[in-house]
């Protein structure tokens, strides 16, 4: 599913349009730990997480994922979106809990599986 | 004749606290890598383990040097600093063991990944530590 797509099924603002909203995701991952995000989400993913320091943009830059959700309605600082800006990163945010969030994406993803599957 | 190997170098400073630029020199040596070509994965395995190192650096021992020569099949990463030094390398080098401040803590760092996240990610770690002095790590990334 590209990440447009899942945004406009999903309870979601976009705080920073990337370089490519196009951009096939692969599943996510939930973490608020940078050192185990960096070192463990794979690149197509997004990257579920209520961090939103500067920080965040250099980690989901290392890492490739596909875009950053930010959960339960946590925003952003202008001078982080305008990081993220420069470096081409998606920035969402969502209403949701982490949890409802993943649960949400993953129903997402598998309904896409699933349809693909039948044509 | 014997040919000269022909190699890259970046140098960058790493300032302390600097939370706000922390990863750039990681970020910067990520494009270098990447534009010569190099299998991404390859490239992230260095990004990565720069990552951490530069990040201790920042937060332990108030900024260092990062020094990085690009070799034709592999690159050298050193991080370099003048902090306290790391009493006991094995219980630092344990999963979830750290000493950073509150400050990154909330900032989400302080997961007590960093060293063992640059052994999973480096082909070679050596780290070179005296209490008082600082501390150099050096990481090998071979490119095949």
């Amino acid at each position: 599913m590209k990440l447009e797509k899942l945004f406009s099924k999903m309870p979601c603002q976009i705080l920073c349009a990337g370089s490519d909203l196009k951009r096939t995701i692969r599943g996510g991952y939930a973490c608020d730990m940078l050192s185990w995000v960096v070192s463990r989400i794979d690149s197509g993913e997004i990257w579920l997480t209520i961090l939103n320091s500067v920080n965040v943009v250099a980690v989901a830059t290392l890492s490739e994922c596909a875009c950053v959700m930010l959960t339960e309605s946590v925003e952003m600082e202008a001078d982080v979106l305008s990081r993220a800006k420069e470096k081409g990163l998606t920035i969402v945010t969502t209403p949701l809990t982490t949890y409802e969030a993943a649960v949400s994406i993953s129903r997402l993803l598998e309904a896409e599986q699933t349809t693909a599957g039948r044509n | 004749m014997r040919m000269a190997v022909q190699t890259v170098k970046l140098s960058f400073q790493i300032r302390g606290s600097d939370f706000v630029n922390a990863g750039e020199a990681s970020s910067n040596t990520k494009k270098a890598l990447s534009r010569i070509g190099l299998n991404p994965s390859v490239v992230k395995r260095a990004a990565i383990a720069m990552y951490e190192a530069e990040l201790n650096a920042m937060i332990h021992a108030g900024g260092g040097q990062a020094d990085v020569e690009i070799f034709p099949d592999h690159v050298v990463i050193q991080i370099a600093d003048r902090g306290p030094g790391i009493p006991d390398v094995d219980l630092a080098m344990q999963a979830g063991w750290s000493t950073a401040p509150d400050i990154a803590r909330e900032m989400g760092f302080g997961a007590g990944m960093g060293l063992p996240n640059i052994k999973k990610h480096a082909d070679d770690m050596r780290i070179e530590t005296i209490v008082g002095q600082g501390t150099t790590i050096t990481i090998h990334i071979l490119f095949a």
